[in-house]
């Protein structure tokens, strides 16, 4: 922050910035944002409630041929259902102590091979269901079927 | 830095004892600190500070651009707008969701004459779930329920990001 002025000349002149104040308006400015910034990154999932997703499908949209229902049940159960031009419901059981997410994953990959033009999914679960276990769930379920609702069992 | 100062005393003579400190050095950290966290601050996402002692659950989640309501579901009472209008007993519900329901009502109701006044504000519906990652889903359900009988039933789930 020093400068030489003038060098050439037989008289140079040694000038100083003063920078104190700047400093002391710095150490103000980062003392305050670093006590009011958030570390911790939050980010969201897009999910819709049953009751509108139903009342929208009364409209123009066409009705899918097969509505797929993911339940988390208790005992670390998850039931995957089909309904409408197909119907079947499968188990997949508990995996080391936990849901089969891995075997979740799996079967809805395999779903979407089976029809591709299906992109929604309704997840449900029963009452003893922790929020953690339905988020890990939905993160399985939209890789393959981005619209996500709530349902009823 | 020493040899700065070092320097410094001896160009200045046995008898004077004025030093210098030289904080250049420190004034570029302080800048490059500052550009930092303004950046930080200018990204546009929406922050969103739960309550001391709520754990979200982590996931791969999406950055929230939008400011919409927020209701936090936690150990011992649901808040709406960081008001608690609801009490819980270990994430669960004691007493019904009339409280629950009249707060959205409110809530509702004064977005609806916000937007009505100020055109870039949009009364969409859209509802921020911050909840405990215990909470059970039963508890979840019904929040949901109220929400959804409000209008809310655009919902977008707090997760802490991997």
């Amino acid at each position: 922050m020093s400068a030489n002025l003038g060098q050439s000349s037989s008289h140079s002149q040694e000038v100083e910035l003063n920078i104190t104040s700047i400093i002391d308006c710095f150490t103000v400015l980062i003392t305050f944002l670093l006590a009011s910034a958030s570390f911790l990154s939050i980010g969201v999932f897009e999910a819709n409630s049953a009751a509108p997703k139903a009342a929208s499908s009364t409209q123009d949209v066409p009705t899918p041929p097969v509505e797929i229902m993911i339940v988390l049940r208790n005992e670390h159960l998850i039931q995957v259902e089909l309904t409408g031009s197909i119907k079947k419901k499968q188990v997949i059981q508990a995996q080391a102590g936990g849901y089969g997410f891995t075997e979740l994953a799996e079967e809805l990959k395999q779903l979407k091979q089976r029809f591709p033009g299906l992109s929604s999914a309704v997840v449900s679960a029963e009452d003893d269901v922790s929020y953690e276990s339905l988020v890990m769930s939905m993160e399985r379920i939209r890789k393959q079927f981005p619209e996500i609702s709530f349902g009823e069992l | 830095m020493v040899s700065a100062l070092k320097s410094k005393i001896r160009s200045s003579g046995a008898q004077s004892s004025e030093v210098i400190l030289q904080i250049t050095s420190m004034a570029d950290v302080f800048t490059i600190l500052l550009v930092f966290l303004l950046k930080g601050y200018a990204s546009g996402a929406i922050s969103v500070t739960p309550s001391a002692g709520l754990t979200l659950p982590v996931a791969q989640g999406e950055a929230l651009n939008e400011e919409v309501l927020q209701v936090e579901v936690s150990k011992n009472s649901i808040q709406v707008g960081g008001v608690a209008v609801t009490p819980l007993s270990q994430f669960r519900l004691t007493q019904d969701t009339s409280s629950l329901t009249s707060a959205l009502k409110k809530e509702r109701k004064r977005r609806q004459l916000i937007s009505e006044s100020n055109s870039e504000v949009e009364n969409n519906g859209k509802l921020l779930l911050v909840s405990d990652k215990q909470v059970p889903y039963g508890t979840l359900r019904a929040v949901m329920r109220v929400a959804a009988e409000q209008g809310f039933s655009d919902l977008k789930l707090a997760v802490i990001k991997e």
